[in-house]
């Protein structure tokens, strides 16, 4: 399965490199990318076709060997030389298309040649450019370039005229490269100077270095690529559960968390009396946040949050206009299957018809009026008789996934939408004992959901008030049938403790157990009111039977986020035929 | 025409000569009616596998109705066309869509000169005389509208056209139903009108038999390109089985027009673009196409460079 998230170029090579290895769903360890950014098609076929021939251990296993090494990029490079030569002879003959291929990939490569910057030329390693110049000079048939004698033994010895076998092959590059010393067998590393601080100086340096974010409790709409980067340096911060709550100013609090998200889409009497009805029980001294991200004239409190959020969004425009033709062909081919889906599940209406079943209470019209219509017919309901809310986990846990959830998100809308299905979509997080809903496309938005790049990552998740307040929001809906779909990690966890009650005289943290068992109940009480509810899962093992407590069968397991919305359409599928009876 | 197919089906496809007999004999015994001789459909390709071509005569001379399940470009249609033809019954093609109701299929009440009068639907008529009916994705229609099918499918025979007549069919009747199972929108039959078929699972085309129909149908395409363009297609079936690209652009009809294109002096890159690739809308999909059509069929090449001269 695959594990990685890719951009369309980068399927489309996968697609090049499975159709020649004649299997799909690998992931390659190479894939051919041109300095332009675009799949070259003729050595990611090479890429499959060594696959195909070899097998993928090999490759692993012959560029495995010296991975680390500081002349790594060179050695791979010339390996491929080899390995292409290796492949065409294998493939030619069953593919003769091949031939004019590889020519037209020749063509390419000094084509390219007065392309690329000076910086790109400086990069490139005069030994590799000198082999792979006199391979595609010879292979369109041109006198090979000035060589040194080593230049052209080495060029020789990686091009044999006649095919190899797997074990062969492996041991003829091996040979090679240690008869021109570029790699002796052992894998030599230049080592990178790691200097180590710790106790005070490693404290003062901290203030100097970025942080990475994880969870607090002031929002820190954190950016993708700055958490990824923060990463990759190993900066981890540990997270530390608060026993008592941070600020204890309600007013504060309120204002804080207006000024992050957003008015509030109900006026303040409204929305005391909501958290009156439903921060109760395991939520007691909980509030609820619903808000469409109205501005408000509290925004200046926290600009920096803005700012960050506004950066996010930036993001997540970039992403999905970087990757528009993928997205659209998604969008495409869900509306394609949901349309189909609503149009054999569509209840039947009938109307009056010249034929068909004769209506007798309109024969009268016929002898008085002339009018040949008194027979009645059935033709499929237009609406499709049910709204979807699409309820996205916003907390924290999701900063590394941002762009791909509002592209992900984005899809699901608009393909719901272009089959006239209502669909909402929110997101929720937990932050300062208000768990915020926060609309991002509600069913009136006609035109698109492009507020959905809005989303961002801050805060906790506590799920079961998330759930109740998405209760609250669907008393209110276009349609009498509904669907619930939640993206969630089933883990369900937040700073605000549950308090001493029957379940637990002593209150205890929001999160294991007791939260899953508080989602669970929110669910069947959802279900209770006759709301559809399914669960994309997207957590880890460990939390698959905290999954099946909460939702039960109606849930999708995701491994990455691009999966999102085929995984959603599948279960929007499976609600409509079951909705429609 | 019709006794070339029993020639087809003995010597070529070498099925049971006795199925052959038992062919002939069920011609001579339901004549077909001079006037009928038009609907007896004339299909453009043979469907070539001697286990599925086995297994539907005999089924067809037990009494049975069939039912062909299999994915796109599998021959479910050509074989059903070919069966009219081998056993000379007149044939009515049903398209199932997501509208049908009995009324479309037995027939409807409509106004003719001031008076209520009954229209025969095409299974009302494929009874009466004896045709073969081809229920073309029968899955695409609700079990309701379908329900009405039952006793035309089972032991009755018999059509009762509420208001009017029981009407008894003819023992020639038989009805071949075909299904593409998993695509989206399609619904699942349900067992009382599976029960009442013989059903074939559809294989895809193998490369021998792939090989035949492109040679039969252009004898003078190269050998060299008749592989390449065989090889295409079930690099294009890997695909769609991996759900990379959608079904559109794996259709063997597509595939066959292209040839008909180049052959008429189209280039090949254009006449694939036009037979296969353009099929699919999207230009994502079309891109992976392109791709996997590239690696075989260069775009410059020629009627001459494809087909002997």
């Amino acid at each position: 399965m695959l594990t990685k998230h890719y951009t369309k170029a980068q399927r489309q090579a996968l697609n090049q490199i499975w159709n020649s290895a004649g299997t799909y769903g690998f992931e390659p360890m190479f894939m051919a990318i041109d300095s332009k950014g675009m799949p070259d098609i003729y050595m990611n076929t090479v890429i499959g076709l060594v696959s195909k021939w070899y097998g993928e251990e090999m490759t692993k296993d012959l560029f495995g060997r010296w991975a680390g090494d500081h002349r790594q990029a060179m050695l791979d490079d010339l390996a491929w030389m080899a390995l292409e030569n290796a492949a065409y002879l294998k493939e030619v003959g069953g593919r003769p298309a091949l031939k004019e291929a590889r020519r037209a990939h020749a063509e390419n490569f000094f084509a390219q040649e007065y392309q690329i910057s000076r910086q790109e030329w400086m990069a490139k390693n005069q030994l590799v450019y000198a082999i792979q110049s006199a391979r595609w000079k010879t292979v369109l048939g041109k006198h090979k370039p000035v060589m040194t004698p080593y230049e052209k033994n080495l060029y020789n010895d990686l091009t044999p005229v006649h095919d190899e076998d797997k074990d062969e092959l492996e041991k003829s590059i091996l040979d090679t490269f240690k008869k021109y010393a570029l790699f002796s067998g052992e894998v030599k590393n230049r080592g990178n100077k790691i200097i180590h601080f710790d106790g005070k100086w490693a404290s003062v340096l901290t203030k100097f270095m970025p942080t990475g974010m994880v969870h607090t409790d002031t929002l820190s709409a954190g950016h993708t690529a700055g958490i990824r980067a923060n990463e990759a340096k190993g900066v981890v911060k540990a997270i530390r559960r608060s026993v008592v709550k941070l600020n204890e100013n309600p007013e504060e609090d309120r204002k804080y968390i207006e000024g992050c998200f957003g008015k509030s889409m109900y006026p303040p009497d409204e929305m005391a009396a909501i958290d009156r009805q439903l921060c109760t029980g395991d939520h007691y001294g909980c509030h609820l946040w619903f808000t469409a991200g109205a501005p408000s004239e509290e925004k200046n409190r926290n600009l920096h949050v803005n700012e960050e959020s506004a950066l996010q969004a930036r993001r997540n425009r970039e992403e999905y206009a970087k990757n528009i033709t993928l997205y659209r062909s998604s969008i495409l081919r869900l509306t394609e299957q949901i349309h189909n889906c609503i149009q054999v599940h569509s209840q039947m209406e009938t109307e009056g018809a010249r034929s068909g079943k004769l209506d007798i209470s309109r024969v009268w019209r016929a002898e008085v009026l002339g009018d040949g219509r008194v027979f009645s017919r059935q033709f499929p309901a237009d609406k499709p008789g049910f709204s979807v809310d699409i309820l996205l986990d916003a907390s924290a846990s999701r900063m590394k996934s941002q762009e791909t959830i509002a592209a992900q998100g984005y899809i699901l809308a608009e393909s719901l939408r272009m089959c006239k299905v209502p669909v909402r979509v929110t997101g929720f997080c937990s932050l300062r004992g208000y768990t915020v809903l926060r609309i991002f496309k509600t069913f009136q938005d006609k035109n698109g959901g492009s507020r959905i790049f809005d989303y961002f990552a801050s805060g906790w998740n506590r799920d079961g008030l998330a759930l109740r307040g998405a209760g609250e929001l669907l008393k209110n809906t276009p349609a009498e049938r509904k669907l619930l779909l939640v993206l969630t990690d089933a883990s369900p966890n937040d700073i605000h403790r549950i308090p001493p009650g029957n379940d637990h005289p002593l209150g205890c943290d929001y999160s294991g157990k007791a939260a899953v068992e508080d989602a669970a109940r929110e669910v069947r009480a959802l279900k209770k009111e006759n709301v559809r509810v399914g669960a994309i899962f997207t957590g880890e093992n460990m939390d698959v039977p905290a999954a099946e407590e909460i939702y039960g069968k109606n849930m999708a397991r995701i491994s990455t986020m691009d999966q999102l919305s085929g995984a959603a359409g599948a279960l929007i599928r499976k609600e409509i035929q079951e909705l429609t009876g | 025409m019709a006794e070339y197919m029993l020639d087809f089906l003995e010597k070529e496809e070498q099925i049971d000569p006795e199925l052959v007999r038992g062919i002939e004999e069920f011609r001579d015994k339901h004549k077909l009616r001079e006037e009928m001789e038009k609907r007896v459909p004339h299909p453009r390709f043979k469907y070539y596998g001697k286990e599925i071509w086995g297994e539907a005569v005999a089924a067809l001379l037990c009494g049975k109705n069939l039912l062909l399940a299999g994915g796109k470009a599998t021959g479910k249609n050509v074989l059903a066309e070919n069966l009219a033809l081998a056993f000379q019954r007149p044939a009515w093609n049903i398209s199932f869509h997501v509208n049908m109701d009995a009324s479309s299929l037995i027939g409807m009440d409509t106004f003719k000169d001031g008076e209520v009068t009954f229209r025969p639907g095409p299974v009302f008529q494929c009874a009466g005389e004896g045709g073969f009916g081809i229920l073309d994705e029968i899955n695409m229609a609700k079990n309701e509208a379908l329900a009405v099918l039952h006793e035309v499918l089972d032991y009755r025979r018999s059509i009762d056209v509420p208001g009017y007549d029981r009407i008894e069919m003819s023992e020639a009747t038989r009805f071949i139903a075909t299904m593409n199972y998993g695509y989206a929108g399609t619904r699942e039959l349900n067992e009382a009108l599976t029960s009442r078929f013989a059903v074939i699972q559809m294989p895809t085309i193998t490369p021998d038999n792939l090989e035949r129909l492109l040679n039969v149908n252009f004898p003078t395409l190269k050998k060299k390109y008749r592989n390449q363009f065989g090889q295409l297609f079930f690099e294009l079936q890997k695909k769609c089985e991996s759900a990379e690209i959608s079904t559109k652009a794996l259709d063997l009809r597509g595939m066959l027009d292209a040839l008909d294109l180049i052959q008429k002096g189209i280039p090949a890159g254009a006449a694939i673009d036009m037979g296969i690739t353009n099929k699919a809308f999207d230009d994502y999909e079309q891109g992976l196409i392109r791709d996997v059509i590239a690696l075989r069929i260069p775009a410059k090449l020629t009627r001459r460079d494809i087909f002997e001269e």
